[in-house]
């Protein structure tokens, strides 16, 4: 069966929602950041290298630890799984090695939750991360997307969208070549809509990476 | 985190400094910060910065002062919250998450739920006979809670075994304090929770002119609360933006927005379903991009190869 697009216009909605982000708005963490995205927010703190305990230590490198609490209520199931999403992408993107025998320490709080929470939490550990200055060998980015019954891709979906949608992707991409990272996906889809949405997403990523170089020379660059 | 140990130098600093009527920060001693008050989108969700404090290990200490405020007081009508006696009833929760600990986290932190108890929309309930109809949102514009007063604490350190006080302590203050009293009031100049710590020993006349100096503050933080409130129910009923995303300040240097972004698909992708595999052609385009930061390019890799091309 093939599928093949009217030339010149897409029919997926591509559309980023309103970004924001603030860098270093925690006093105590060693680099924090709150990452904006439509109505949902997020706040990220960065303790680290720092020491770290008998129990969990690595001799050849540092010790990542994610904790993401949720708005409401004690951190559930759901948090859990989101945390192991994001300890191993930055785990992948962290150069471990140079600090052996120490810990980081990601804090993350929602603060609200509008769709696209987990792009959301990866776009701001990316931002506290940099904030904090721990070395990486690439920066990393999340972008959430949406497949909806007739079969239209929705980038950065609101949770009305993604409750009415009938699969939700969330992509991690690095910055050196648009790769993907890490992916958590969930709904039923065709293999080329997978394809598809990680087409959309890679494109979308451009314009998240364009907005971190901007916000970071904004507060370095003395124009 | 463990907290980074206070040097004996950094500790004798302090207090002669308090002695001298001096505080880090230039503040008086009955000075407070800045008190910054933002609601989100949500009704009933809010953040207080008092100055940088908006996460730790007090957090057991601060959940019984603030229940003990917020509950002993009865500032809520419980008896509103009665839907079918003897059977149905709604219950409330404050859920307080502590951002960042810059000292007196228990003024923020009382301030924060206090304001979050007024901000937040119960939704409205019709009981007819026996049957109970919640209405949504939609259907019906929500319900304010009935608040009858705002408990507000506010933090006094002393140093010197009680020679000398200082109001809204920071963090380095507190870790230098003997003690500290903290005092619960409301605007009506009623005490609703008085708690002390540290083991000090206090003179009467000591409690009482802390007292006096507490209405005073709390007078000025409920004034203070009221304005917020009632400028976000402005904001809300002339339909602009609110939330938490409107109120990042803008002109910080460290803070950033970026409008509504397009993103250019427009490249036909052209897909083929044979039984072997799937081969997805994307057209990448090269964009050509100024940074002012050195920045590596990135470019859509195929399935089978990588290309990097260069800058």
């Amino acid at each position: 069966m093939m599928q093949v697009t009217q030339s010149g216009s897409f029919q997926h909605a591509a559309v980023l929602r309103e970004f924001g982000c603030e860098h270093s708005l925690l006093s105590r963490p060693d680099g924090s950041a709150s990452f904006v995205q439509g109505d949902t927010t997020v706040l990220a703190g960065v303790y680290g290298p720092a020491e770290v305990m008998v129990s969990k230590e690595s001799f050849d490198r540092a010790t990542l630890e994610v904790t993401l609490k949720p708005k409401v209520g004690m951190p559930g199931v759901a948090e859990r799984s989101k945390e192991q999403c994001i300890r191993q992408t930055c785990e992948a993107a962290l150069l471990t090695r140079l600090h052996p025998r120490t810990s980081i320490t990601l804090s993350l709080q929602t603060v609200h939750d509008d769709g696209a929470l987990l792009a959301c939490c990866l776009n701001a550990a990316c931002m506290a991360l940099m904030d904090a200055g721990l070395p990486m060998h690439c920066l990393f980015c999340g972008v959430c997307c949406a497949i909806d019954q007739q079969g239209t891709i929705k980038l950065d979906p609101t949770a009305r969208e993604e409750k009415e949608s009938r699969a939700v992707m969330t992509f991690a991409l690095d910055s050196t070549d648009c790769r993907v990272m890490m992916s958590s996906t969930k709904g039923s889809y065709t293999a080329a809509e997978l394809q598809q949405c990680i087409a959309v997403c890679q494109r979308a990523s451009e314009s998240i990476f364009q907005f971190y170089r901007d916000s970071v020379s904004r507060r370095y660059c003395k124009a | 985190m463990r907290e980074t140990p206070l040097s004996n130098c950094e500790r004798q600093f302090l207090v002669q400094a308090i002695a001298e009527k001096k505080r880090l920060d230039g503040r008086q001693t009955y000075d407070y910060r800045n008190i910054k008050i933002t609601f989100g989108t949500d009704y009933g969700c809010c953040i207080v910065d008092l100055g940088k404090t908006r996460q730790s290990e007090l957090v057991v200490k601060l959940n019984r002062l603030v229940e003990r405020c917020l509950r002993n007081s009865k500032c809520i009508d419980t008896e509103s919250l009665c839907v079918v006696s003897g059977e149905k009833v709604w219950q409330i929760r404050v859920d307080l998450h502590l951002l960042n600990h810059d000292g007196n986290i228990m003024d923020a932190a009382s301030i924060a739920a206090i304001t979050a108890l007024c901000h937040f929309r119960r939704p409205d309930v019709s009981i007819q006979g026996e049957d109970v109809t919640v209405y949504t949102p939609e259907e019906r514009d929500p319900v304010p809670l009935s608040i009858h007063h705002m408990p507000i604490c506010v933090s006094f350190s002393f140093f010197q075994q009680g020679t000398y006080l200082l109001v809204d302590p920071s963090e380095r203050e507190e870790r230098v304090m003997d003690g500290l009293l903290v005092i619960a009031m409301n605007k009506h100049r009623e005490i609703c929770t008085i708690q002390s710590s540290g083991g000090i020993m206090l003179l009467k006349d000591q409690v009482l002119r802390c007292s006096k100096i507490a209405s005073v503050k709390v007078t000025e933080i409920s004034e203070l609360i009221q304005k917020a409130l009632e400028n976000d129910k402005k904001v809300r009923k002339e339909g602009g933006k609110f939330g938490f995303a409107e109120s990042m300040p803008n002109q910080r240097i460290t803070a950033y927005k970026m409008e509504v972004a397009p993103v250019d698909t427009e490249d036909p992708i052209v897909l083929s379903d044979s039984e072997e595999e799937d081969v997805v052609v994307l057209e990448p385009k090269i964009m050509k991009k100024e940074v002012k930061v050195q920045a590596s390019s990135t470019a859509a890799s195929k399935k089978k190869k990588k290309k990097k091309p260069a800058h």
